[in-house]
């Protein structure tokens, strides 16, 4: 079975193929937690989302019209979790503010959870890896998203274009604007 | 210089993703404007380091990520089957009958708002109490004449009044 293709494989999970479900998450679980990683900024919250994708997968298999790549089709699925789960965390930041340290003097000191990667994980990370990610914030999402998808997966931008539902020409846009401004903050820093 | 540079096409053209004459045009512009060599050759190097940087993330134990995945997915399963198990399925539909009709039974006693046209039935009720200010009317020059705060005991006793002035010139 290792030797099908991925639009293959995606036929068999559509057929109910458990097996054919296991290979496709060993062929795409690194790319797909990277991209999700990239794209939120935490592992835990990548971890969940990419494995939602998975899950996704699994389930609407049999939607996969092979009009496209299998990759394409994944990661616009993978793409519009991530887009989802960003929202819906904005949104429970709205309504539910974390307190802070001085809104309760007797509470006890507990280090805040920081968007920025502290010094144990920035030195594992190594410090190239955390400027980046930092570079990254500074994008748009779709600059981010279209870098990404470029850099990491190698999609075309017709692929890009496709997984943003853009024209090619405004996905080639997000890929030059989001390189240019990375080239800047990373040349700044 | 050229005047317009074909920024968007160079990592289009780095990715060989451009087909024959697009290649043509945005090489002869190259050929021409070191600006754009310049931008290729920076754009290249930028989309190498986010490349590598990016295989350099740290990434979790697969056999337990996919521990995980197989687990969730089992239990998602499992809440599907169970909402789909007949006396479930049939407790939800209940449930949901009952909504409906305590829905329906609420918007059918809900008052009708003022904005909306009044039925034909409270039409019916409003025409007696026209009727009884019908002499209110027929007095309207006394009640003009009168000050509303200071003759309100007036007004109330209207009918209790001879008919208005001009009523007695004409009948006499």
């Amino acid at each position: 079975m290792a030797e099908l293709s991925d639009e293959e494989l995606c036929q068999k999970v559509a057929n109910g193929d458990a097996q054919a479900f296991e290979l496709l998450v060993e062929r795409h679980q690194a790319r797909a937690y990277r991209l999700a990683c990239s794209i939120l900024g935490s592992e835990s919250d990548a971890r969940d989302v990419s494995q939602d994708a998975f899950i996704r997968l699994y389930e609407s298999a049999n939607r996969f019209d092979g009009r496209s790549r299998f990759s394409t089709w994944f990661y616009r699925v993978l793409v519009n979790l991530c887009i989802d789960h960003k929202r819906r965390d904005r949104w429970w930041r709205r309504l539910v503010p974390l307190s802070s340290p001085s809104d309760d003097p007797d509470a006890p000191a507990i280090d805040p959870a920081s968007p920025e990667p502290g010094p144990e994980v920035a030195a594992i990370l190594g410090q190239s890896t955390v400027k980046l990610g930092e570079a990254l914030e500074h994008l748009s999402p779709n600059q981010r998203i279209a870098v990404l998808l470029q850099a990491q997966e190698g999609l075309s931008s017709r692929e890009i274009a496709e997984v943003l539902k853009c024209s090619e020409n405004t996905a080639r846009v997000h890929i030059h604007r989001g390189l240019i401004q990375l080239k800047k903050i990373l040349k700044d820093d | 210089m050229p005047a317009s540079h074909p920024e968007t096409d160079l990592v289009p053209l780095l990715r060989g993703e451009l087909n024959a004459a697009e290649r043509d045009r945005v090489q002869h512009h190259l050929d021409r404007c070191e600006q754009c060599r310049e931008s290729m050759g920076a754009l290249a190097t930028t989309l190498h380091q986010v490349s590598a940087r990016l295989e350099e993330l740290p990434t979790p134990q697969w056999s337990a990520y996919r521990r995980e995945l197989r687990l969730k997915l089992a239990h998602r399963t499992e809440a599907r089957s169970r909402w789909w198990r007949p006396s479930v399925a049939w407790a939800s539909l209940a449930t949901a009958g009952v909504g409906i009709a305590a829905l329906l039974l609420a918007l059918s006693m809900r008052p009708s708002s003022p904005g909306t046209t009044p039925e034909v039935d409270q039409l019916a009720m409003e025409q007696p109490a026209e009727a009884v200010d019908l002499d209110l009317l027929r007095n309207y020059p006394v009640v003009e004449r009168l000050d509303l705060l200071e003759n309100y005991d007036v007004i109330e006793h209207l009918d209790e009044l001879p008919p208005a002035e001009h009523d007695h010139d004409k009948r006499s």
